[in-house]
C-alpha cells in the first residue's frame, strides 16, 4: 500500500492515512518485559469455579528430585536422580536433570521442570557467545552470576533451584544457587526435596581432597538416599564427573530401580477359542518408506 | 495447645539385640531462643518403660502426669496385674486422637521405650494420635536427616555399640543441620538387667579449609 501511494501524484494525503494506521497498530500492542499477570484474577476466578465442580487444575510438573554436587581433588562431581513428577504422580521414570552449559560447567537442576531446562538453555547460549567474544574458556563464576540475576530478576517466579559445577582455569568450583537469586559456594552442596537425606549422607562422610572413585562412591550414596527415604525422587542415579579437560556423563551410572521381569506368561494358546472357519485375503502392498520411532515400552 | 513456646528437639530410639537405646539433647528452646541447656527430656513411667517428646514440653510433663497416675492406679488395684508396654501405647493413642478431635492437641510426638521378658519395644505416637510399634522411631527433622543414616549403618538384631553409634551419628548430624539441635545428647540404655544413663557431647566439628572465605586475602594471580 505505502509503495502505490509513493508513486500515486497525491503523495500526501495517501501517506497520511497509512501513518494514522501505522499509529493504531502500536497503540494496541504496547512494549513490556517480564511475567504478565493480567490473566492472575481470571485463573483465581476458574480454579475456584473448577474445584466447585470436584475437578482438580493441572499441576506444574516439577522434578521431585535429589541433586547434589561435590568438589574432589582434581575436580566436581554431579549428582541426580531421574524422577519428575506432576503432583502425586511420576511424569518421566527417566529424565535427564544434569543440563549442559559448556564444555567445562554442568548444571543440576530441582524445582520446576520447564524453568531449570529454560534456564540453564539461555545462560548456556549467552555463556557460548560471552566465551567467543572473550575468547577464553568460560568460568563457573560467570555463569553463577548470570543465573543469579536472572532469577533475581524474576523475584523467585522461576521455581528453579541449581547446583551448578565445572572446571576452568581457577580450579575446579561449585556453587548452590536458589529460585530468588542467592547463591552459596561450598565444598558439597545439596538441593530438591531429597536434599535433607542426602546432606545426612555427606555430612558424614565428606573428606577434603577426595581421589575420583571416593567421591563418585559418596554422591551415588547421597543420591542412592534421597531415592530411597523421599517420595520425590526415585529411578536410577546420574553423575558427571568434570576434571581438568575431561567431562564423564555417565548417564546411567547406577540402575537402582530396574524394573523386575514378569516370570510368566500370559499369551493365550492357539484354539483357546474355538475358530468356525477362516478366510484369508492377502494384500499386495509396496513398501514407499520405513520410518522407525522407539517407544519407552518399561 | 496449637502453637507451640517452649519446644524440645528430636527424639531417637532404635532396638538392638536384648534391648533399646532411647535418646535425646539436652535443650529446649523458647521460639529461637536457646532457654534451657541442660534439661533431661526422658521421663521413667515404670522400671522398665521410659518415654521422651519432641514438641511442647509442658504438654509433655502433663501427659507425663497423666500416665504415671495410671500406672499407680493400676498398682493400686493390688491384683498382682501390671499394664504392658503396649497398654501405654494405646491409651496415648487413644488420649492424642480424642484431643485432636476436640482441636486441642497435645502438641507432641511421643517415643515410649522399653524392655519386657527380653522382647525390646518402641512405640511412636504423635499429636494426631497416629501409633506406631517399630524396631525404631525418629522425630521432627531426626525423621529426614536421620533415616538414611540408620538405614545404612543399623539393624534391629545389631549389637549394643553399633546402635549407640548409629544414634550419635543422627545427633551429630542433627547438630549441623538443624538449628534447633545441641551438642549435648542422654542416652538411655534399656536392657533386661537394667537400665543405664549416659551423656555424651557431640562432635560438631566441620573445619574444612574450603569453607573458609577468601574474601579479605589478596588473591594470588
Amino acid at each position: 500500500r505505502i509503495g502505490t501511494s509513493a508513486a500515486a501524484a497525491s503523495g500526501k494525503r495517501a501517506t497520511a492515512s497509512t501513518e494514522r494506521k501505522m499509529a493504531s497498530l502500536s497503540v494496541c500492542q504496547p512494549q513490556c518485559g517480564g511475567f504478565s499477570f493480567e490473566y492472575s484474577k481470571r485463573n483465581a476466578l476458574l480454579e475456584a469455579e473448577i474445584t466447585k465442580l470436584g475437578c482438580n487444575i493441572p499441576a506444574a510438573r516439577k522434578t521431585g528430585t535429589t541433586i547434589c554436587g561435590v568438589v574432589f581433588k582434581d575436580g566436581v562431581v554431579l549428582g541426580a536422580d531421574t524422577r519428575a513428577t506432576e503432583g502425586m504422580i511420576v511424569a518421566d521414570k527417566n529424565c535427564s536433570k544434569i543440563h549442559y552449559i559448556s564444555p567445562n560447567i554442568y548444571c543440576c537442576g530441582a524445582g520446576t521442570a520447564a524453568d531449570t531446562e529454560m534456564t540453564t538453555q539461555l545462560i548456556s547460549s549467552n555463556l557460548e557467545l560471552h566465551s567467543l567474544s572473550t575468547g577464553r574458556l568460560p568460568r563457573i563464576a560467570t555463569a553463577n552470576r548470570m543465573l543469579k540475576q536472572m532469577l533475581f530478576r524474576y523475584q523467585g517466579y522461576i521455581g528453579a533451584a541449581l547446583v551448578l559445577g565445572g572446571v576452568d582455569s581457577t580450579g575446579p568450583h561449585l556453587y548452590s544457587i536458589y529460585p530468588h537469586g542467592s547463591t552459596d559456594k561450598l565444598p558439597y552442596v545439596t538441593m530438591g526435596s531429597g536434599s535433607l537425606a542426602a546432606m545426612a549422607v555427606f555430612e558424614d562422610r565428606f573428606k577434603q581432597d577426595m581421589e575420583e572413585e571416593e567421591a563418585k562412591q559418596l554422591v551415588r550414596d547421597a543420591i542412592a538416599a534421597g531415592i530411597f527415604n523421599d517420595l520425590g525422587s526415585g529411578s536410577n542415579i546420574d553423575l558427571c564427573v568434570i576434571t581438568e579437560g575431561k567431562v564423564d556423563y555417565l548417564r546411567p551410572h547406577d540402575e537402582a530401580n530396574k524394573k523386575g521381569v514378569r516370570s510368566g506368561s500370559y499369551k493365550y494358546k492357539r484354539g483357546t477359542t474355538g475358530v468356525l472357519s477362516k478366510t484369508v485375503i492377502p494384500f499386495n502392498l509396496e513398501v514407499v518408506e520405513e520410518t522407525i520411532q522407539t517407544m519407552d515400552t518399561s | 495447645t496449637t502453637s507451640p513456646i517452649v519446644t524440645g528437639g528430636s527424639v531417637v530410639a532404635v532396638k538392638f539385640r536384648g534391648g533399646v537405646v532411647l535418646a535425646c539433647d539436652t535443650m529446649l528452646s523458647y521460639g529461637g531462643t536457646l532457654k534451657f541447656k541442660d534439661v533431661c527430656r526422658i521421663e521413667q513411667l515404670e522400671p522398665d518403660l521410659f518415654v521422651a517428646a519432641s514438641g511442647e514440653y509442658s504438654d509433655f510433663m502433663e501427659v507425663v502426669r497423666v500416665l504415671r497416675n495410671k500406672s499407680r492406679e493400676s498398682f493400686l488395684h493390688a491384683d498382682g496385674v501390671t499394664l504392658s508396654h503396649r497398654d501405654y501405647g494405646n491409651f496415648l493413642r487413644n488420649l492424642q486422637y480424642s484431643k485432636r478431635n476436640k482441636f486441642d492437641p497435645y502438641y507432641d510426638t511421643f517415643v515410649l521405650a522399653g524392655v519386657r521378658g527380653g522382647q525390646p519395644f518402641i512405640s511412636t505416637v504423635d499429636m494426631y494420635g497416629d501409633q506406631f510399634e517399630q524396631d525404631s522411631a525418629l522425630t521432627g527433622l531426626g525423621k529426614y536427616f536421620g533415616t538414611p543414616l540408620i538405614n545404612n549403618q543399623w539393624n534391629p538384631d545389631c549389637s549394643e555399640e553399633q546402635a549407640i553409634q548409629a544414634v550419635g551419628e543422627v545427633f551429630k548430624m542433627l547438630y549441623l543441620r538443624d538449628c534447633k539441635g545441641h551438642d549435648q545428647v542422654d542416652f538411655l540404655i534399656l536392657r533386661e538387667a537394667g537400665v543405664e544413663r549416659r551423656r555424651a557431647r557431640v562432635n560438631g566439628e566441620w573445619n574444612h579449609d574450603m569453607f573458609r572465605t577468601h574474601a579479605n586475602e589478596k588473591r594470588k594471580r
